[in-house]
This record gives structure tokens, C-alpha cells and sequence, in this order.
């Protein structure tokens, strides 16, 4: 299985009244083909913006200003690189939360399909998209494909809105599909649809895909790996059930006993808020809020500590339970 | 649609009573014409003849009356000051003020829309920043100041353009100019006010995602949307310079609505001021309907829903 999408070391600044601010902060990500990773954090953690950065979309005021993103290899985004010409939409495709924000009201489903087509897929003949388009809406668990592509955006319903969203990013075969809370606006039901139609994109066409969230539960039913953010920085990584079953870090842990099971009587929040962004900080962001943070937690760098081949977590306590590392700058791929 | 249509000519058909209604009391309480048109020298037997002649001695609510229903059998009566029908003096001056209107409304759209469009691309630019003076400077300039201006430098001093009348495509260019700087600068601010909304919305980052061409997003996925708004002031706007342009037909001596309103109102010529309010009132009416349908064409969630 070969990577397809990987940011290594990636700094991603926002310039602001007050100077820059660091949004996002020596992230490591790899994606493999067929893999599902979760990206998983509170509101204001730096989701949204690293999944932007993916796809090239960073507000005006915000740049990778370290780090690179590459695609099978290819650097697309750097403080140096911008080449997202060749991939927006073709290779990388995005699904937002709401269909709202992805469908243009006033054009019909039909007309935004085959203008993603025809810019991508020039050498298809007009039959050829016409069965492209029909291809498609039916792997999107449309049975009337005809009907929703003569349809505007607002005779469709929310969770149809969505399919047609996501059929949208997918229907040029993309290498890699950035969903950013893609689900969260559904109701259950259809929630489980469109999880259900995710899960079957990654297993028939192989795709790669970044699935934020910040629902731990769902994350790991549907994601094969899952990374943790907090303030900016991915706090820990791996194996889908294992992050659930077995969390290193302190933060994880917290964020799983805030997690309301049946039976149980008192959830347990995490006291305190996330840091607000910073230009700089020292030790660990999350050390006022951690129950077993020490003095030394505030002002030593915290490294990363790899617990396996393609797991780890950025926590002095981890280091120093994991024998073999020296907590390194080891990457957490 | 049909249920749209009927509401807004519903809606039409009450704007334009109203306005004629105010015409009606505003050009009673202006004072009565007739020693106007006896001068001074007249005795008093031929000021209460006259004043009989034209009604003017019924009761108010009497001449009300009489005024709404010759305007539902589209009488608008007769100038006291040409003795011709109202309806023929405006329609002499009408095709002058069509053509002046349409080509300053056409200038202003011409050069308005894509100031607006590219300001708001790059909000904050060079070209937001000069299109937004400019702007001020359209809405604040004086009419007849500018009006003038343009003569001195492109008539006296250049011989250019001439300075006044109506006689071929030149004599248009100034007075159109100078028409179209209010509407152009409202039609600059309005479609950078409205695009900057629009490109902000998810769907246009939507599109970019999408590897969309630059001047899809722009033209197709934004204009579009943002291009309501717009339409509805140049509608506006189409009314106004239509039966409004009083200043600039003044300053250029050009035979419109504009100028006969002037002289109409100098010579207390009351039918002859009511009949040009009714008509400027019907025009905007119609253009506001003429707006609000294709308001529905553009947009289909409004289609639908009315
Ligand atoms: N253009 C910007 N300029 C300055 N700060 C920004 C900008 N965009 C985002 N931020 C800040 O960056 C931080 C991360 O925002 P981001 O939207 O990436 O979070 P998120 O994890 O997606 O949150 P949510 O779960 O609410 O979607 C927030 O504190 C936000 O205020
Ligand atoms: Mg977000």
C-alpha cells in the first residue's frame, strides 16, 4: 500500500492584528490508498485549517509557513511551493459540512456535475459524461439519477444534498477526499448512510481519505488510524481501535471519559478551555487542564514518542513509559 | 408564477394610485394657476370665470374624483400652458429621455458592474480602493457643477462634444456622462458590496476546491447570485433617469421629460406637472414589476415559492 497524501513537519501561520499566530503546528499525517484517517479535536483545535491547507484553500491571511505537503511524492504546498492547479478537484477532492456550503443554489445538480467533468475529463465525449455522471449518483445510492441531476440543490433533502456533495468531489476519481465534518449537520439515519457510502468509496476505489471529526466514537467505527489534535498540534496517533481502546495520552483519555455511555451516571468533562492561538508557547498546551501534569511539563519541548510502527504520542509521561525512544523528533507516520 | 405575477401587479396597481393621489393634493396645495395665466391685470370677473372653467372652484374632494376617473379612462387632460393633451406633450418629449436614459444607464452598467466585480475580487486592492473614491465622488459631486464642467473643458475649450440640444449621437455623450455618474457610482458599490458577500459564502470555496477556471467562479457561480441585487437598483435607476434627469436636461437644453417638468412646474401648469408625475410614477411601476419577474427567471427558489 503506498502513501498518497503526507504533510511532514507542517506549521501553518495566520497573520492577525496582533502579529502571526500559529493555527496549526508541525503537523505529521500520512495517508495511505484505501485508508480512512480521522482527525479528530474540540472546535478551534486547527481541523478545518489543516484540512484547508490539503486542499489550498487557506483564508488570505493564513500560509504553511514551514513544512510541506506532498501528494504520491509531489511537493504541492511548502512556504516556497502553491501548486494546487493540477490537483484541486482531480486528484484531491473536498466535501464540507454542510451541502449549503458546497452546492451552488442556483445551478442544477446536473450542470455542477458535468462542469467538474468537462474541466478535468476533457477527452470525454458528452455521452461518456452523461454516463459518468449516472455512474456515479448510483455509487451515491441514488436509484433516479435523471430526477436529482434536473434537480436545483433546494428540491433535494439534506442528506440527498450531501450525497450529491460528495458525489461531487468524487466523480473524477480523486486520489485523496478531504471530508470536514462532512456528517455532522445529518440527522442519525442518514448519517449512517453517508457513512456507509464513505466506507464503500475506500474500499471499491481505493481512495485515501482524511475524515475530520470530532466524534471519537464514529471515528472509530468508520477510520482505519486516527490522529488527536489540541491547540494545533496532533497530540497522538494510530490504529483506529487501539487510540479508543488503549489512549496514551492524558488528552485522549480525558476526551474518551467525556464521551456519555449508557448506565453511566456523571460524564466527566475536561475542566478549563483550550489555550487560545499563540505566536509561540513552551512544553505541553495541554498541561494546565491535565490531571497529571508536572512542573516540568510546562517547560521542557515536548517531543514525539513513536509506541509503533505508525503510532505515537507527544507526552513527557509516554516517553518515559516507552522504554526504547529517547522521545525523539521521530516523524509519527 | 401566475400567483407572483398577480400579487405584484396587485401591489403595482396600489403604488401607482398613491403616487398620483400626492401628485393630485401636492399640485392643488402649490397655490392656483390662474392669476398666473391672466397676469396681473386681470379683473376679478375673469379670475372666478377661469377659476370655474377649470373646476378649480368644486369642492376638493370633487376634483379628487373627477381626477381618478379620467385617469382610469387615461385622460390626463389638458396643459394650461401649451392648451395641447398632456398625454401628447409628454409623448413628444418621451423618445429624448429614452434615448438620454438609456445610453447613461448603459455607461453606468458598462463600466459600474465591472468596477464592482473587480474591487471586491481583491478586497482592500489598488482598484477596490480607487473604485470606492470614485464612487463617493460620483454620489457627492453636484450634477449641474459637473454638467458644467464638462461644457467648459469639452465643448468651449476642447469642441469636442457640443454643448447642448439634441442633434446626433455627439450632442448625447456629455449629458449622458454626466446622467450616468450617480447610478454608476451606486452600481459600483452596490455589485462590490454584493459580490464580496457572495464570494464569501462556502460554495464558491466549494467551486475553487472543485479546481474550478478563475472566471467561472467569478462570472458564473458569483456574478450570478450577486447580480440580484443589482438588477433591482438599475431598475430603479432606469425610472429615475427616465422621468428625473430634470437637472441634466436643464444644464444641456435637452428636449426631455426633464425640461418640460421644469417648465411645467415655473408656469404652474398643475395638469401638466401631474400628468409627468403619473406617468414617472407608471413608469417606475412597471419597471419594478418588470424587475421582480425577473428576479424570479434568476433565482428559482423565488419562483417557487411565491
Ligand atoms: N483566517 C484566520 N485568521 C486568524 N485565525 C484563524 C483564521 N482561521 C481560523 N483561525 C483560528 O484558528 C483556530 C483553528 O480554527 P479551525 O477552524 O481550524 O478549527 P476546527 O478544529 O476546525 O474547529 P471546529 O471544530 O469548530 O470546526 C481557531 O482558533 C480560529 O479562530
Ligand atoms: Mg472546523
Amino acid at each position: 500500500m503506498s502513501t498518497v497524501l503526507s504533510a511532514r513537519s507542517v506549521t501553518i501561520e495566520a497573520a492577525t492584528g496582533a502579529g502571526p499566530v500559529k493555527l496549526v503546528h508541525d503537523v505529521n499525517l500520512d495517508i495511505r490508498e484505501g485508508e480512512i484517517l480521522g482527525l479528530i479535536g474540540e472546535s478551534g483545535s486547527g481541523k478545518t485549517t489543516a484540512a484547508r491547507a490539503i486542499v489550498g484553500l487557506l483564508e488570505r491571511n493564513v500560509r504553511v509557513s514551514s513544512g510541506e505537503i506532498a501528494l504520491r511524492g509531489k511537493t504541492i504546498s511548502s512556504p516556497e511551493v502553491d501548486d494546487f492547479r493540477n490537483v484541486r478537484g482531480s486528484e484531491i477532492g473536498m466535501v464540507f459540512q454542510s451541502a449549503s456550503m458546497s452546492l451552488n443554489p442556483l445551478m442544477k445538480v446536473g450542470k455542477q456535475l458535468k462542469e467538474v467533468v468537462r474541466r478535468h475529463q476533457r477527452h470525454l465525449s458528452r455521452q461518456q459524461i452523461t454516463e459518468r455522471l449516472d455512474q456515479v449518483l448510483r455509487q451515491m445510492g441514488f436509484t433516479d439519477p435523471a430526477r436529482v441531476l434536473a434537480s436545483f440543490p433546494h428540491q433535494l433533502s439534506g442528506g440527498m444534498r450531501q450525497r450529491v456533495s460528495i458525489a461531487l468531489a468524487v466523480v473524477t476519481n480523486p486520489a485523496v477526499v478531504i471530508a470536514d465534518e462532512c456528517t455532522s449537520a445529518l440527522d442519525v439515519t442518514t448519517q449512517a448512510e453517508v457513512v456507509q457510502l464513505l466506507r464503500s468509496l475506500t474500499t471499491d476505489s481505493r481512495t485515501a481519505m482524511l475524515f475530520v471529526t470530532h466524534d471519537l466514537m464514529l471515528a472509530q467505527d468508520l477510520c482505519s488510524r486516527i490522529a488527536v489534535m489540541y491547540a494545533g498540534q496532533i497530540i497522538e496517533t494510530g490504529d483506529a481501535r487501539e487510540v479508543v481502546s488503549n489512549p496514551r495520552h492524558p488528552y485522549t483519555r480525558a476526551l474518551l471519559a467525556a464521551i456519555p455511555t449508557w448506565g453511566e451516571e456523571e460524564i466527566q468533562g475536561i475542566e478549563g478551555s483550550p489555550p487560545r492561538v499563540a505566536a509561540d508557547w513552551q512544553g505541553c498546551r495541554f498541561a494546565p487542564r491535565c490531571p497529571v501534569a508536572r512542573d516540568e511539563c510546562t517547560r521542557t519541548r515536548i517531543g514525539w514518542t513513536p509506541t509503533g510502527t505508525r503510532s505515537g504520542a507527544r507526552c513527557l509521561i509516554v516517553e518515559e513509559e516507552e522504554p526504547e525512544s529517547s522521545g525523539s523528533m521521530l516523524d509519527h507516520v | 408564477m401566475i400567483r407572483l405575477i398577480l400579487s405584484k401587479t396587485a401591489n403595482a396597481v396600489l403604488t401607482l394610485l398613491i403616487a398620483s393621489s400626492l401628485a393630485f393634493f401636492l399640485a392643488r396645495g402649490s397655490g392656483s394657476p390662474v392669476r398666473e395665466i391672466l397676469g396681473d391685470s386681470a379683473t376679478p370677473e375673469q379670475v372666478a370665470q377661469l377659476t370655474a372653467e377649470l373646476g378649480l372652484d368644486k369642492p376638493l374632494i370633487v376634483q379628487y374624483g373627477q381626477f381618478l376617473l379620467d385617469l382610469v379612462s387615461f385622460d390626463l387632460g389638458d396643459s394650461l400652458r401649451y392648451g395641447q393633451s398632456n398625454l401628447e406633450l409628454i409623448a413628444g418629449r418621451l423618445p429624448a429621455s429614452i434615448e438620454l436614459a438609456l445610453f447613461a444607464l448603459l455607461l453606468a452598467v458598462a463600466v459600474g458592474v465591472p468596477l464592482g466585480i473587480i474591487a471586491a475580487m481583491r478586497e482592500g486592492g489598488v482598484v477596490d480602493r480607487i473604485a470606492s473614491m470614485l464612487a463617493l465622488l460620483g454620489q457627492s459631486v453636484p450634477l449641474f457643477w459637473l454638467g458644467l464642467m464638462l461644457i467648459l473643458l469639452f465643448a468651449v475649450r476642447l469642441g469636442w462634444f457640443p454643448a447642448g440640444q439634441n442633434d446626433g449621437i455627439d450632442s448625447l455623450v456629455l449629458p449622458a456622462v454626466t446622467l450616468s455618474t450617480l447610478p454608476m457610482a451606486q452600481i459600483a458599490r452596490l455589485t462590490r458590496s454584493s459580490m464580496s458577500e457572495v464570494l464569501h459564502e462556502g460554495f464558491i470555496s466549494a467551486a475553487r476546491a472543485r479546481g474550478l477556471a478563475g472566471w467561472r467562479i467569478i462570472l458564473i457561480h458569483a456574478f450570478r447570485p450577486a447580480s440580484l441585487p443589482v438588477v433591482t437598483i438599475v431598475g430603479l435607476q432606469a425610472g429615475m433617469l427616465l422621468s428625473g434627469a430634470v437637472t441634466v436636461e436643464y444644464v444641456f437644453a435637452w428636449p426631455g421629460l426633464g425640461s418640460l417638468a421644469t417648465q411645467a412646474v415655473q408656469t404652474r401648469d398643475f395638469p401638466l406637472v401631474q400628468s409627468i408625475v403619473v406617468f414617472g410614477a407608471l413608469v417606475f411601476v412597471l419597471i419594478n414589476l418588470a424587475v421582480d419577474l425577473l428576479y424570479g427567471l434568476v433565482d428559482p427558489r423565488i419562483r417557487e415559492d411565491a
